[in-house]
């Protein structure tokens, strides 16, 4: 960041130069730290612009961008006319729009790159979690078996209970689903376990069936447990109470009602006012925070849904809805 | 909401007694510690939702469960119970949830009001009296799919007909309520209960799709913004 901050003061610095004396030798007699505050403004926010999102080309890449840029600024250097050095100053400007424009894009889809590198974690994981099930589910059976034969009755029900519990698990996020939201809900079932929290997956029909991509759909239902699961955390750290996420799907009149409900602590109005409309709000620690919430009300904008959202009583309940358009 | 309570440990069932009865529309018609008499209750389909422990003696919750699900009773269910080595079937079972004790008073509450909202559904009341030359054909609000203005006459889509007259859609709209019809577009009002699914049709409009009929209908996309933000 730091380095970039300085690329952009030396090219506003060059500019501002640059253009002072193009103007001067128009007559138009301007004080050159005007110029350069002008333009150190205009860089400032281009670098904002360019690196909110926090990615960079591979170095060669911009070793080159630098080479032809160099090149640019040293033929305007040798030009006499004004006006073709104003050329070469706009070309030089139109490389650095370009190289922002490609580092968004660059940036945008690394993101989605990590995304889905997780999903197919997640859905590897719970694969592993279905075939170890299925592999061992013959094993059980001899098992329950040989106890029957041996009239062991009281201790097939204790290893029946044991087992069906196991398959509770798996069950619940399966259902219906699409491998990719089962691996998400099962992965926050899971999670949400290991922290002493329950989950309840109220869900009427398949969230599957919603009219969005998978891809999104594991977006949508991904950041919403994850932001649930963290407040909950937070919740029940504070409160020493059993804490639970609800989320529910139910269908009617052709609109998909999708609500989700957690235990919160408070949140800060400046928070809560501008939540799901902007970047980088977030209560949560760290740098690259805050996304998750614009992520949502992104997808169910594109969706033609709507997004509505309330905290009350130390409790936070989101609730979607999109049309069912097919 | 009629609610019944069963559980076989006398302290179970009153802190269930005392967690329901603090819930608004919620009536409980009996809170037993015998199987056997919530079999009883259940048989008579005095209620719509069974809270219950499933370990008990003579008679289990899930036995009650099952007589629920196998004759297609209009009961919900709700385990409450210390075992947790019943939930995949009870899930079988279309169990509503599945709570471990100990819980919360939350837990059971949230429970019970999310059943509320699912199926509170909007029984469509009154009726709707339609002049056809001499006749007056009497219809059942409930059963209106959509009505449709082509040209000079009117069509009422039903489940079960589609009846023509020559009222307009104006007239009919002021007979019908805001909360359950909506005038979707220039020529149509629409049943919000039976829309099952939209397709885009222009820019700004969707046909709609319905439960229990093939006839489709228009709806303009300002207006299922409208249901959007004003329903549910």
């Amino acid at each position: 960041m730091k380095a970039d901050h300085l690329s952009w003061s030396l090219i506003s610095l060059f500019s501002a130069i640059h253009l002072g004396a193009f103007l001067y030798a128009f007559g138009w007699h301007s004080a050159i730290y005007i110029l350069v505050l002008m333009l150190l403004a205009g860089g400032f926010l281009l670098v904002r612009l360019g690196n909110r999102q926090g990615a960079s080309f591979d170095w060669r890449l911009e070793v080159l961008f630098w080479l032809v840029q160099a090149m640019i600024a040293a033929a305007a250097v040798m030009q006499e006319s004004e006006y073709i050095r104003l050329l070469f100053f706009l070309l030089f400007l139109l490389v650095e729009v370009i190289r922002a424009i490609q580092v968004r894009k660059l940036s945008k889809f690394s993101k989605e790159i990590n995304r889905l590198d997780e999903e197919i974690f997640r859905m590897n994981e719970t694969f592993r979690t279905v075939r170890s099930e299925r592999h061992d589910f013959l094993k059980h059976i001899a098992a329950i078996h040989f106890m029957l034969e041996k009239e062991e009755f009281k201790e097939a029900g204790a290893y029946l209970d044991v087992l069906v519990d196991g398959y509770n698990e798996t069950n619940l996020s399966i259902k219906g689903e699409s491998g990719a939201v089962a691996a998400t809900l099962h992965q926050y079932y899971l999670k949400a376990q290991k922290e002493g929290m329950e989950i309840i997956y109220d869900i009427e029909v398949p969230i599957s069936s919603m009219p969005v991509p998978d891809k999104e759909l594991v977006g949508l239902v991904g950041n919403l447990l994850e932001n649930c699961v963290e407040a909950c955390l937070n919740w029940k750290k504070a409160n020493q109470q059993h804490a639970f996420i609800t989320l529910q799907l139910v269908k009617r009149s052709g609109l998909y009602i999708l609500t989700v409900k957690n235990k919160s602590l408070p949140i800060p109005a400046k928070i809560l006012d501008r939540l799901y409309h902007q970047y980088g709000l977030s209560t949560k620690a760290g740098n690259e925070r805050g996304y998750g919430t614009k992520i949502i009300a992104d997808i169910v904008k594109k969706h033609q849904g709507v997004l509505d959202f309330v905290y009350k009583e130390e409790e936070f309940t989101v609730k979607i809805k999109l049309p069912s358009i097919r | 909401m009629k609610i019944g309570l069963v559980d076989d440990r006398a302290i179970d069932l009153d802190k269930l007694a005392g967690i329901v009865s603090s819930i608004p529309e919620a009536e409980i018609v009996f809170a037993t510690t015998s199987a056997e008499e919530a079999y009883e209750q259940i048989k008579k389909e005095s209620i719509t939702l069974l809270i219950a422990d499933i370990e008990m003696p003579n008679l289990s919750g899930y036995e009650l469960a099952d007589i629920i699900h196998s004759h297609a009773l209009n009961i919900a269910v709700i385990f409450v119970t210390a075992s947790s080595g019943y939930a995949v079937h009870a899930f079988e079972l279309n169990v509503h949830d599945y709570i471990m004790k100990p819980y919360s008073k939350d837990r059971l509450v949230q429970s019970v009001k999310r059943l509320m909202e699912k199926t509170s559904s909007a029984e469509i009341a009154g009726r709707l009296y339609i002049k056809q030359k001499n006749d007056i054909h009497i219809i059942l609000k409930k059963e209106i799919i959509f009505i449709e203005r082509s040209g000079r006459s009117t069509t009422i889509h039903t489940k079960s007909e589609a009846i023509k007259t020559y009222q307009t859609l104006n007239e009919l709209e002021g007979e019908l309520r805001e909360r359950d019809f909506v005038r979707s577009h220039r020529s149509f009002i629409i049943n919000i209960h039976c829309i099952k699914s939209f397709s885009l049709y222009a820019k700004n409009s969707y046909t709609v799709t319905f439960e229990g009929t093939e006839a489709k209908a228009m709806i303009t996309k300002e207006k299922v913004e409208f249901i959007q933000n004003n329903y549910f």
